[in-house]
């Protein structure tokens, strides 16, 4: 198969702002008719994408550059990670906390089995601070904890240690405070609108996209073991 | 026994649904009895009057956030229900009615309807209403309306079924007229323009909704809406086109009489003016008619271009993200040792950055104080106050540019005009004060920024603002902001110089109860400085 170099060119050009926008919307009408029209350019892309450890992919109509999981320059390793979400003085148990906390955001909005994982509308911060209660009172009683090294009772009293604050507030002794940084976070990263004036959480379209036809996909199950350190039957 | 009757069962209880839903969520919820609600008609009456204000809200296509909704209850409370509650107690009622029994708190809705036809429940998702994120004076908030559902709960308690509704509507509405009954032909007319910008909404909603997953809307409603819209649109527009010839023509009737007359009486003064009324709702109802078409062909693209975007998806498997990784997780904490893992096609990193060693050899500018200031703000504060501090930062701008736009004014007047002089006038004034010098500190800024500079000459920065990339940061820039302000304001626009010099034989100049940035009153001692603005030639 042979490209014209002004294929190539525009490969060139459409990668180079997948890397600094991470997406590529309609909008952009130039750069994306020929990703979407252009053949050529759309397997360019995706293979500097490859060259790249990446994947570029269109979900609804958006084209989006997804680092992939061994990608530690684009995507976030886990020392980076806890860095971003935990600042400086903290320890293992605000890292396991902080995931935690995201990954019940994520069940809770993504746990239907309808044409579309989403489940519900909107959550209030309020509300959602219980729900993590809940459920980590509800993995203190399921786990079996006696020998592991990491427990929820531990991540429990480090959340329930936080103090609860009716008047809204920034500082990371709160609870308010703690999960601030997480929702500034990926609020940043373009996954939810995080509405302070009004307490509340909506997702972005991205995230819809993302759970619905990534994370929870079937064929990308092997990431779940992997994750979970299961054995991945190939 | 026939049970064909039962047949459309499942598609009244949608309706049902609806009013099951809501009393559900608001029966027994000790909440209304905090404000006084005691009675359940009590609590019902006020919820059907927040669903209507929010479709008030909805029809004028207004932001209604939860203060509009709280002020509005206030509102009515302090007219009809008199329950004791406080500004801040209303707010925290329309939280609870708006969050707990209008959306349950987020959650999905369903009701489940018995098809006879299938012989088995059919689930139906009811929402009486959507949110949207604003902004709102540069603050996010969020911003209720009504969905379809929500019109068609409230459209039932008075109004009838949606085409039929129209075709109704327009009998009574011509019955009306007929009858010279103008002042209900005015309601009649108001409920039709209402009617078709539901329509267009409930357009917009369905866009909305196809964008958001294609998959959530049937075959089925695309095709009630198309049908119901080409239904709807045909000879609509003739028809209203009709009614207003006629209305314009009754209108002439009665300015002849006028004429004629000199004078009409009360009742029929009233019929000119609600006949008026009429004619301006005919003319925005057939605006609102195009609108119906243009968003009928909208929605016809749209769909058919994100079915295509999805049809490549459609097939795709989900596992249940409840029992195969959250479940897991509650069981063993240590699964969450890698879990990071399982997110990161969700995170993306900014690349880092390199440094340019050219960038060492560039003419380097002071960082001053200000700017210092505000970096250190930010390092504390975090990044929420940055909408906050960047609203300031254009405000502070635009008082900069104030005070160079009176200096260049005053000076174009004259030719040139010196400290002094500008001294004397504004002694007089206390507007031109208060624009010229806000606070000491932009004053000076804005004067030492020009006597720094000399000579400003504007062809050569226009030229050398091209090759400039903006680098975002909201700051004052002199020349930056002498350009806007030509821009702006057309009398300036032909000055092509401006000369700033300290005139050095003149005495100083003593500025009295100046105000700095706290809003302490304070005297100014400077010498004097001479502006000179040069005009250029006609500019094409």
């Amino acid at each position: 198969m042979s490209y014209s170099i002004d294929e190539i060119k525009m490969s060139n050009k459409i990668f180079y702002y997948l890397l600094k926008h991470g997406e590529l919307k309609e909008g952009e009408s130039e750069l994306y008719k020929s990703y979407s029209e252009n053949e050529n350019i759309t397997q360019l892309v995706k293979e500097q994408g490859e060259a790249s450890e990446s994947f570029v992919k269109k979900y609804g109509g958006v084209v989006y550059l997804i680092p992939k999981e061994e990608n530690d320059f684009l995507g976030y390793s886990k020392a980076e990670l806890k860095k971003t979400l935990c600042k400086s003085s903290a320890n293992d148990k605000d890292y396991y906390l902080s995931q935690f906390v995201i990954l019940t955001l994520l069940v809770t909005f993504y746990n239907s089995q309808g044409i579309s994982s989403k489940s519900r509308d909107y959550i209030k911060i309020g509300e959602f601070l219980n729900i993590i209660s809940d459920k980590l009172n509800d993995g203190v009683s399921r786990s079996n904890e006696e020998n592991s090294g990491i427990a929820f009772k531990n991540i429990l009293e480090r959340f329930e240690s936080l103090k609860s604050s009716d008047k809204k507030t920034i500082s990371k002794t709160t609870k308010e405070g703690f999960i601030n940084t997480i929702l500034k976070f990926l609020d940043d990263q373009g996954l939810i609108y995080y509405i302070q004036s009004d307490d509340m959480i909506k997702t972005t379209k991205k995230l819809d996209s993302f759970m619905d036809w990534n994370l929870l996909n079937k064929n990308n199950y092997d990431r779940v073991l992997r994750a979970l350190g299961e054995e991945v039957n190939e | 026994m026939d049970f064909s009757f039962l047949d459309v069962q499942h598609i009244r209880m949608k309706k049902i649904g609806a009013y099951a839903l809501l009393f559900r969520n608001s029966i027994a919820k000790g909440t209304w009895k905090k404000y006084g609600f005691e009675e359940g008609y009590e609590q019902d009456n006020l919820i059907f009057s927040v669903l209507l204000y929010i479709m008030e809200q909805s029809l004028k296509e207004e932001i209604c956030t939860i203060d509009y909704i709280g002020n509005f209850i206030d509102e009515v409370n302090s007219l009809h229900f008199k329950k004791e509650m406080t500004y801040e107690d209303c707010k925290e009622l329309a939280e609870f009615i708006v969050n707990t029994i209008l959306c349950d708190e987020g959650k999905a809705m369903y009701f489940a309807a018995f098809n006879f036809k299938l012989g088995e429940y059919e689930s139906l998702n009811i929402s009486f209403i959507k949110n949207k994120m604003e902004y709102i004076e540069g603050v996010r908030r969020v911003s209720y309306s009504l969905t379809d559902d929500g019109y068609s709960l409230l459209l039932s308690t008075l109004e009838i079924e949606e085409n039929l509704k129209m075709t109704i509507h327009e009998i009574v509405f011509k019955m009306h007229l007929e009858k010279a009954s103008y002042d209900k032909a005015v309601d009649d007319i108001k409920n039709i323009f209402n009617m078709l910008r539901i329509r267009v909404q409930s357009m917009e909603e369905a866009i909305r909704k196809i964008k958001e997953n294609p998959l959530n809307y049937s075959t089925q409603d695309y095709r009630n809406m198309m049908e119901g819209n080409l239904e709807l649109l045909k000879d609509s527009k003739k028809k209203f086109t009709l009614h207003r010839e006629l209305i314009e023509e009754k209108i002439n009737e009665f300015i002849e009489k006028d004429i004629h007359i000199k004078e009409l009486n009360e009742e029929e003064k009233e019929s000119l003016n609600n006949l008026k009324i009429i004619e301006n709702y005919l003319s925005r109802t057939i605006d609102e008619d195009q609108r119906i078409l243009k968003k009928h062909f909208d929605l016809k693209d749209i769909y058919g271009k994100e079915l295509e975007n999805i049809s490549k998806m459609a097939l795709i498997e989900r596992f249940n993200f409840k029992s195969e990784v959250y479940n897991k997780i509650l069981d063993n904490p240590e699964k969450l040792d890698n879990i990071e893992l399982f997110l990161r096609p969700l995170l993306k990193m900014d690349p880092r950055k390199i440094y340019n060693i050219n960038k060492a050899l560039e003419y380097q500018k002071s960082i001053n104080e200000k700017s210092l200031e505000k970096d250190e703000f930010l390092t504390f504060e975090e990044g929420d106050l940055l909408e906050e501090e960047n609203k300031r930062k254009l405000e502070k701008l635009e008082k900069y540019k104030g005070v160079i736009e009176i200096i260049l004014e005053l000076g174009r007047e004259r030719g040139s005009i010196s400290l002094g002089e500008i001294n004397s006038l504004i002694n007089e004034n206390e507007v031109l004060m208060n624009s010229l010098i806000p606070s000491i500190q932009i004053f000076r800024e804005v004067i030492i920024e020009m006597l720094k500079n000399r000579i400003v000459d504007i062809g050569e920065i226009k030229e050398e603002r091209k090759n400039i990339v903006e680098s975002g940061e909201i700051e004052f820039q002199l020349n930056k902001s002498i350009l806007e302000i030509l821009d702006t304001n057309k009398s300036l626009k032909r000055i092509s110089k401006i000369k700033v010099e300290k005139i050095i034989d003149n005495c100083d100049v003593k500025l009295e109860g100046l105000k700095d940035e706290k809003g302490v009153i304070r005297n100014f001692i400077c010498s004097d400085i001479s502006f000179e603005i040069i005009d250029g030639g006609f500019k094409l």
